[in-house]
């Protein structure tokens, strides 16, 4: 009893100390109040009868809409919205397993140049991709895998038929992931190249006076003394399973291959706000059962990571 | 990078095979970043119908012309540089103002706050929800609505945070002994100081607001008025050519994208030698600490 007195007492103290700090964070509070929790306080829509809100203003179409879990039943049942997460699972693990590991090896390669300047050049090239938004990104490839561009040039001069990448269901996914390489694999080893900088040069001394060739020093001191990044990396990663990139599937994304590439994401969005159908009931509930097992999956692998490393995402 | 690990690490020539290797790889795998942006620009500058790989066919300014006097492309721009010239301003000082608040290690609200904000990094309402708000404070139809619902950056908020906590206490406790306010303290003392990673997380967040086309997509649905110019580059990319209007720009309309993309990169190129100066100084890689 005494202590909570003194507990409190002691808040008090600090409360009237730091009275004044309160309107500096007070409009970061505002922003996240309006902005992020108010919009969380509408996720009851998913347990709406599909509301009419075009017509109504929201609380009038709140209140008049009768409550189901008709939305819940639908998402776990219907086909279609089935192979749209399984799009998703696809194309993430593609992401993953082919992607991950490649920024580790140009991490290697890069922090094996000698010359200084070179070694710039080549680190100011491969971030540069990053720094682009998708639609960019998204209108270059369309002219390098278009008809008349790089890709179809060549295998045409090669005695074969031109291709439309871009409509080939199947080739969507291996497009996602092509560009999506192209555009992270060189920012993402930035974290890699900096823990390779923090090695001992003393141990590939070492190694060196034991007769390890060049394989050798990396295989047995870099990767080893990078392993601990790599696997937060890993973690963090896996934890943003179920986004399989939004900005990059909407922007490549046509009516040809919805069927191989329509992700969660693309399809809450088209659900709810596209053209058409507004179907604002389902497509909230859709939303919700992704960010409840985002979330999950996020808090799980932060917590691995700072159980492993005592440093998390946050 | 480092210097003393380059100078410790260049004194052991051994592997001659390897280096060469790896250099030969390391120039294609550069070469492969660059070729694409050749082939935009080879585009832009070509005239339709072109085989084109990595130098203009049928070379023309046309292309560069036709958007140079389309009135939408430019309005499109001056959103786009409102938003990031707003956009940042606004998520940059209150993200500072809070993190000077937070970073206080007394200060009575700080771990209830920080799991607020981590709450809003890791989950959201979801589209529809977060649109029906933006929608009902009557933001659908403005360009507030492209910068209000994103002024909270929480990874920003934790890196400046981790920034002010590192700085000496002793810079804060002289001017409080002279008497000066938390406001004052925050302006004329911690803010000068803090300058690298202000401007660095200021130049990322002003690459977001630039690249950032969602908000649009999401908040502005018709209302191409206030497009900015990546969501009007991408709808003018998904529109259908009418094929059976033989317009200039109709014929041209994969060459007049190219050139709308080659002129929307040009602001990250001039920022972008900045941006490599932060990554040299660690400012952003490796700072984040709760």
């Amino acid at each position: 009893m005494a202590k909570l007195v003194k507990h409190r007492s002691e808040f008090k103290s600090r409360l009237k100390r730091h009275k004044s700090l309160i309107p500096f964070v007070l409009p970061a509070v505002v922003f996240a109040l309006v902005f992020s929790y108010l919009p969380m306080v509408g996720i009851l829509i998913a347990f709406k009868d599909n509301p009419n809100f075009g017509r109504y203003d929201v609380f009038e179409a709140f209140t008049k809409a009768g409550w189901t879990m008709e939305n819940f039943e639908k998402l776990f049942s219907d086909p279609e919205i089935l192979r749209y997460v399984k799009n998703t699972l696809i194309i993430s693990l593609m992401k993953i397993i082919i992607l991950f590991p490649l920024p580790v090896v140009l991490a290697i390669m890069v922090s094996e140049i000698r010359n200084r300047h070179f070694s710039k050049w080549v680190q100011g090239l491969v971030f540069l991709p990053h720094f682009f938004s998708w639609v960019v990104i998204v209108g270059i490839f369309n002219n390098i895998f278009g008809l008349y561009g790089p890709i179809n040039n060549l295998s045409v001069a090669l005695g074969g038929e031109p291709i439309y990448y871009m409509g080939e269901p199947a080739w969507f996914r291996w497009l996602v992931v092509i560009l999506s390489g192209w555009k992270e694999i060189g920012y993402s080893s930035i974290v890699y190249i900096a823990a390779i900088t923090s090695i001992d040069p003393a141990l590939y001394e070492a190694a060196k006076i034991d007769g390890a060739g060049k394989f050798k020093q990396i295989w047995c001191v870099t990767i080893p003394s990078i392993m601990p990044t790599i696997i937060v990396m890993l973690i963090i990663r896996i934890g943003y399973l179920m986004d399989a990139g939004f900005e990059q599937v909407y922007a490549m994304i046509n009516s040809l291959t919805r069927e191989t590439g329509e992700i969660i994401g693309t399809y809450v969005y088209r659900l709810g706000l596209g053209t058409g159908s507004r179907d604002y009931g389902l497509s909230t509930a859709v939303g919700l059962v992704n960010g409840v097992i985002s979330l999950i999956l996020i808090l799980g692998a932060n917590r691995l990571s700072k159980k492993r490393m005592g440093s998390g995402i946050w | 990078m480092k210097n003393n690990t380059f100078i410790a690490r260049s004194k052991i020539k051994d592997a001659p095979v390897f280096h060469v290797i790896n250099t030969i790889l390391l120039v294609v795998i550069s070469l492969v970043c660059v070729l694409p942006f050749l082939n935009v620009l080879a585009t832009a500058l070509s005239t339709a119908g072109n085989q084109i790989n990595f130098w203009p066919k049928g070379f023309t300014w046309g292309n560069f012309i036709s958007v140079f006097t389309n009135g939408g492309f430019w309005r499109a721009m001056g959103v786009s540089f409102l938003v990031v010239v707003c956009g940042t301003l606004l998520s940059v000082t209150v993200m500072f103002s809070a993190a000077y608040a937070l970073s206080k290690p007394d200060f009575p609200f700080r771990k209830g706050l920080m799991v607020f904000f981590i709450i809003v990094m890791i989950f959201s309402g979801g589209m529809v929800p977060n649109y029906l708000v933006v929608n009902s404070l009557g933001l659908t139809r403005s360009p507030l609505a492209l910068i209000l619902p994103s002024v909270v950056q929480v990874y920003n908020l934790i890196l400046i945070k981790s920034y002010l906590q590192g700085l000496p206490p002793e810079l804060e406790e002289s001017a409080k002994i002279d008497g000066a306010s938390n406001l004052q303290i925050m302006f004329k003392i911690l803010f000068p100081v803090s300058m690298p990673c202000v401007a660095s997380v200021s130049l990322f967040t002003a690459v977001t607001f630039w690249n950032n086309y969602t908000s649009a997509l999401i908040y502005l649905g018709t209302e191409e008025k206030w497009y900015p110019l990546s969501l009007f580059i991408l709808n003018y990319i998904q529109s259908e050519p009418d094929a059976l209007v033989g317009t200039w720009e109709n014929i041209q309309k994969a060459n007049i994208e190219a050139a709308m993309i080659v002129l929307s990169i040009i602001p990250i190129l001039v920022v972008y030698p900045f941006v490599l100066k932060f990554f040299t100084k660690g400012v952003t890689v490796g700072s984040v600490k709760g």
